[in-house]
């Protein structure tokens, strides 16, 4: 955007500071589509040393961004987190959500605004977002077919917190699979084996530890997902204990 | 007619705000109506602006507006054969030589209700330049005629005229093909217009210059886009660079691609929309497309409206959709500026 103050890899792939690993790389696809070589949509605009211009702070943009030790030390150098005043005169789009978070917490996953029992967020987001329009879609990796589709209609019927009775299992998976997670993703971000994810979203309790961490698990898991990690964790062990004890 | 020489006078008073100051359009007519200008642009020749500007004229008319589409593309005026129209005997060449006084002495009858024409020059050498005062004239004389929509059929390329009348209108209409002559066009088209908007307006004189360099792509200072020409501006002009991006922000221009023919050629669109929010800064509003469709150049032969001699066709449906879309979307602009 031509009001940002400063270039960076954020406005190079046209990401708010706090992006989600999954944003950042849903960001980079659309990018690297639109300045693909035989976009006809940008003759005239942009000449050959333009496009491949701007295909190379995408790449270099996403080789640092997409990289957790890179990025922080990137963060750290560019002070992303603390930079409030910066853009104070031309507050764009995509500074306002960084800068509505107060220099408390830095951890964007922590401020826990998304609450799990509001209908409305879990429906927010279960629907793409409508400008992925002709992204491709990442690859989901062990992905049942069967099971996106009804993702929505399902889990919009979950019911309040204190009279469900069944596990939150199937909506971790449901939500993972909607943001585009894989298993793969999930268990480098969260260094949970894959094993575990996997009997947490299928509900093997059996196959889990003591739920000291099976909690702890939950709230990784739910960070990643941006979910209440509180709420969660505290109905997945509910459930859990009520299973076990049956 | 007293009312219009009494608005003449208003604007000679310095209370009418300048014809060519954008978006100050909607101004009460002579006759008390409020109206809106579309115009349709898109820098290059037969992209099809004849067309789509008497297809909306057209669907307008149908929706029970008052319409009166006018031919601006003075060298090669045939907006009258889309429409069907045997070329009228008065046309714009008599109100720019002071033939006819008054604009609406031009406008001649369709045989489409509610649908008038006011066609382009045919003696076009000497008024392929019309002087600023003609212009200002004319733009005036726009706004008391008698109606609801005024469509400007504008002609190719980025003549100063063309740009003038593009911008005094309410609604920016751009269109182009999916080809590359036409996307390079278009390009050049918006980045004139995005730039002479700018010098217009009165409280960013300071600038204007700035804005002159900025427009000279070899310009040794090195100010290559709007993204330079906003960082000078931030650290030279502070006080100004609120008001350039409010500025820039309003300049609002609709997009529709013709002839498209492969699913491909619709997502040009899009790409144009995101190129020019981030180069430009601006949002376009990609109302939609209209398909190949091979009864257009029948209806032409047929000297028809395609839109009429063809009512069930695929391009009819889209022009109606574009136009609704038009009026649901913008309709509120027409009483919110001058209550």
């Amino acid at each position: 955007m031509i009001f940002d103050q400063e270039v960076s890899h954020y406005t190079a792939l046209d990401v708010p500071t706090d992006a989600s690993p999954q944003e950042i790389k849903s960001a980079y696809l659309r990018a690297k589509h639109l300045y693909r070589k035989d976009n006809h949509g940008l003759y005239g605009m942009l000449d050959a040393e333009a496009t491949e211009d701007a295909l190379r702070k995408i790449e270099e943009a996403f080789q640092v961004l997409s990289n957790p030790e890179l990025k922080s030390e990137y963060d750290a150098k560019s002070g992303v987190h603390s930079r409030e005043a910066a853009d104070l005169l031309v507050a764009s789009a995509t500074h306002r959500r960084s800068s509505q978070m107060d220099g408390k917490s830095k951890d964007p996953f922590q401020a826990g605004q998304d609450s799990l029992g509001s209908s409305d967020d879990l429906e927010s987001l279960l629907n793409p977002p409508s400008t992925d329009f002709a992204t491709p879609v990442p690859a989901v990796l062990n992905t049942p077919k069967s099971m996106a589709p009804e993702a929505k209609t399902e889990v919009k019927n979950v019911p309040n917190a204190s009279s469900f009775d069944f596990g939150r299992g199937m909506m971790i998976r449901k939500v993972r699979e909607t943001k585009r997670i894989s298993l793969e993703d999930m268990s480098f971000q969260t260094k949970i084996s894959k094993n575990y994810l996997t009997s947490i979203e299928e509900e093997d309790y059996s196959k889990l530890p003591a739920p000291v961490f099976v909690r702890g698990f939950i709230m990784q898991i739910a960070k990643i997902l941006k979910l209440d990690g509180a709420t969660l964790a505290s109905q997945y062990i509910e459930h859990l204990k009520k299973t076990a004890s049956s | 007619m007293s009312d219009s020489s009494n608005h003449r006078n208003q604007f000679l008073d310095g209370q009418f705000p300048s014809p060519f100051e954008p978006g100050t359009g909607l101004i009460s007519a002579g006759t008390g109506r409020l109206k809106q200008i579309w115009a349709i642009g898109g820098g290059k020749g037969g992209v099809g602006k004849s067309l789509i500007s008497s297809s909306l004229a057209v669907a307008l008319a149908k929706a029970g507006k008052k319409v009166i589409a006018i031919d601006l593309d003075l060298g090669g005026a045939n907006l009258h054969t889309t429409l069907g129209v045997e070329l009228p005997r008065q046309t714009l060449g008599d109100f720019f030589s002071g033939r006819v006084s008054e604009l609406s002495q031009c406008s001649c009858l369709t045989g489409i209700q509610n649908l008038e024409l006011i066609s382009g020059a045919q003696d076009s050498t000497r008024i392929a330049n019309i002087s600023d005062t003609e212009k200002h004239r004319f733009l005036i004389a726009v706004r008391n005629l008698d109606c609801d929509y005024v469509i400007f059929d504008l002609g190719a390329g980025t003549a100063n005229y063309t740009l003038d009348f593009f911008l005094a209108s309410e609604i920016n209409l751009i269109t182009m093909l999916p080809e590359p002559t036409s996307i390079e066009n278009a390009y050049r088209f918006i980045k004139s217009a995005y730039y002479k908007r700018l010098q217009a307006i009165g409280e960013l004189s300071p600038i204007h210059d700035l804005i002159e360099v900025t427009m000279d792509a070899k310009n040794i200072q090195g100010i290559r886009s709007p993204s330079d020409l906003f960082r000078i501006v931030n650290r030279d002009f502070p006080h100004l660079a609120s008001r350039l991006k409010e500025e820039i922000e309003k300049f609002k221009p609709k997009l529709i691609i013709n002839q498209v023919r492969t699913h491909s050629d619709i997502e040009i669109g899009h790409s144009v929309k995101t190129v020019c929010k981030k180069y430009f800064g601006i949002d376009i509003d990609y109302l939609g497309y209209l398909d190949y469709d091979s009864s257009v150049w029948q209806a032409i032969r047929r000297k028809r409206p395609a839109f009429l001699e063809f009512p069930n066709s695929k391009l009819t449906q889209s022009v109606e959709r574009i136009t609704d879309n038009l009026l649901r979307r913008y309709a509120s602009e027409r009483s919110s500026l001058h209550p």
